[in-house]
């Protein structure tokens, strides 16, 4: 994963711990469709695979102050998401049990697991789509970064003139693009020092 | 599956994303292999990936997906209740911190803790914890053994001819004998950075724990320096002995253990650290040669402007690589600035500056770093940036440990 969209996912993850619903609704933008993704690999059809990321979804808001960094949200995501379907699929199993609809449990060992996920998280590194974040994530990130530092106080911190802070605030999000693709250090830190 | 595991699927989703990107270091590849070669299955993800096979299936999958729908649906399933059972605990941190501040204020020992959302009242323990970043210190040794610490509220030296004197307000340090050369030693501790400007105009930045070795005033044959350490030098042009067709420039030689590097004027840094493995030499403009080994008839190599010459203990030929300058020089104008650095060297760039030791509880760190901050943050300044990364670090008396 892009290195620059961790940092901004583990600034989202500071304020998801403050209990910032706004910040969950962009890990739920960021995240929902990719997990639902990766469980209907294992799930029958779509509508049972978003339930399921839903309820997994409202699990990392109970434990939204457990999560060390975004990696580590990401990682549960995976894990509960892979959990609840196989709940799932026992369920049925156990219901279709005597006709022997379904396949053995078997099949369902961890290496085919860590295989999902690898093929999940490359490809969505590949897909120009997917990388690019929603358009949704990033109304959020502008309305949660509006009431940030004043600019004197981070031009102050960067080293940089104010009027620089206030043209690159100006240019906002329009470079947020530009920033993912690794190629504005600056604006990153920017980013990072709005927050705190 | 737990975390470890996770952990290693998103290392290796970075190692074929590497791959693909064609930035695979060897050692990085050897790793990828053996992965691959683990398990007939993942050799045949690996191709499918390669390929992108079923790309075009995932991404239809993908973007079928309504989550602005499945959001509105999902808070009519379930209440966000922002007083979940964690408020009781922002109390109990809240106390703990109060009770924080009494154990510094009787002297105690307090260990920071891990990452919570902080009230107020924790500043204040936080700045009994501080540790104040590093600045303008050094000492400066003459030929007959007296050492003098010069002065902080300055930035550097010079030397001329016939004194040393600081480099802001022309006070003179010390009076020298025109006649004789006399070798000099400037010297950073941990925390500690200083310039000097030598008698032909070349001036050298001195990173911390560095020394440099020079003589105050250069003869008319090459101009030699000593390093170890980290340093960043603007060498002077200088004419030396005419000769038919006008005068050949003097060299300009910087001796380091195990490497010796001849320019005739130009930016370079130069990095000899004894705690790293290998030794970096970066050019920023002009041409170097740069030779393994203190004689000059050892294996060389010319570097251009961008280039980083690697020369290691033991290797049989230096490396080269292309780099990004202004990440590595940055220190010079007092910025840390790390460009996808290795936690485990900008943990040694943190602990030469803070004069902190570094430890490491568990598996070493193998993510890496971006970011620009002034080095005239606190640690705990610092350490609150580098949390926005998978690092995770606390103070301790005088021991950053990282988990």
């Amino acid at each position: 994963m892009d290195v620059n969209l961790l940092h901004i996912d583990n600034i989202l993850l500071q304020r998801l711990k403050r209990g910032e619903e706004l910040a969950f609704d962009y890990f739920f933008h960021r995240y929902f469709p990719l997990m639902v993704t990766f469980a209907s690999r294992f799930v029958p059809n779509n509508v049972l695979a978003e339930e399921i990321v839903q309820d997994v979804f409202y699990k990392v808001w109970e434990r939204r102050s457990s999560f060390a960094n975004a990696q580590a949200l990401k990682a549960f995501l995976y894990i509960s998401t892979k959990n609840a379907s196989y709940n799932e699929i026992s369920k049925f199993q156990n219901r279709y049990k005597h006709q022997e609809a379904y396949a053995s449990e078997n099949e369902l060992t961890e290496q085919p697991v860590l295989q999902e996920i690898i093929r999940t998280e490359v490809y969505a590194s590949l897909s120009v789509a997917i990388q690019t974040l929603p358009g949704q994530c990033r109304k959020i990130i502008q309305l949660l970064f509006e009431e940030g530092k004043k600019p004197i106080e981070i031009a102050d911190e960067l080293g940089i003139s104010i009027s620089t802070v206030n043209s690159q605030k100006a240019r906002g999000l329009m470079l947020l693009k530009q920033l993912l693709k690794g190629k504005d250090l600056d604006l990153l830190l920017l980013i990072i020092f709005l927050y705190f | 599956m737990d975390n470890k595991r996770m952990h290693r699927v998103f290392y290796i989703v970075s190692l074929i994303q590497k791959h693909l990107d064609g930035t695979l270091t060897a050692n990085e590849q050897k790793l990828l292999i053996s992965w691959r070669d683990e398990h007939p299955a993942n050799r045949q993800l690996f191709e499918e990936l390669l390929q992108a096979k079923n790309i075009q299936e995932f991404e239809a999958s993908y973007l079928s997906i309504n989550t602005s729908r499945a959001l509105v649906d999902f808070k009519r399933r379930y209440t966000l209740e922002q007083k979940s059972p964690a408020s009781i605990r922002k109390i109990l941190i809240k106390i703990s911190y109060a009770a924080a501040v009494l154990l510094v204020v009787t002297g105690a020992t307090w260990f920071l803790m891990d990452r919570q959302p902080r009230p107020t009242v924790t500043t204040v323990a936080l700045e009994h914890q501080d540790i104040q970043p590093g600045g303008n210190r050094a000492t400066l040794t003459f030929a007959d053994g007296r050492t003098i610490d010069l002065s902080e509220e300055q930035t550097g030296i010079i030397v001329n001819g016939e004194s040393i004197s600081y480099q802001e307000d022309d006070i003179e340090i010390e009076n020298l004998d025109a006649k004789e050369a006399k070798q000099l030693r400037l010297a950073t501790p941990k925390g500690g950075m200083y310039s000097v400007t030598l008698s032909d105009g070349t001036q050298v930045w001195l990173n911390a724990e560095s020394t440099l070795e020079y003589p105050s005033h250069f003869g008319t044959g090459v101009r030699v320096v000593r390093l170890d350490g980290e340093a960043y030098f603007d060498v002077a042009k200088v004419e030396g002995a005419k000769r038919t067709g006008g005068h050949l420039l003097q060299p300009f030689i910087v001796i380091s253990r195990g490497q010796r590097v001849e320019v005739l004027g130009t930016k370079f840094n130069v990095s000899v650290y004894g705690d790293q493995p290998e030794l970096k030499t970066t050019l920023v403009e002009g041409s170097v040669r740069l030779v393994q080994g203190e004689n000059e008839k050892g294996p060389s190599v010319i570097l251009k402007p961008g280039q980083q010459g690697i020369v290691s203990e033991g290797a049989l030929a230096i490396g080269v690589k292309t780099v990004d300058t202004e990440s590595l020089i940055a220190w010079k104008d007092g910025y840390f600035y790390f460009n996808n650095t290795p936690t485990v060297e900008l943990m040694k760039e943190v602990a030469r500056w803070y004069d902190v030791e570094v430890v490491y509880k568990g598996k070493m760190p193998n993510d890496t770093f971006s970011g620009k901050v002034k080095r005239n943050t606190t640690l705990m300044g610092l350490m609150e940036i580098l949390q926005l990364s998978t690092i995770n670090v606390k103070l301790e008396d005088n021991k950053l440990i990282i988990n």
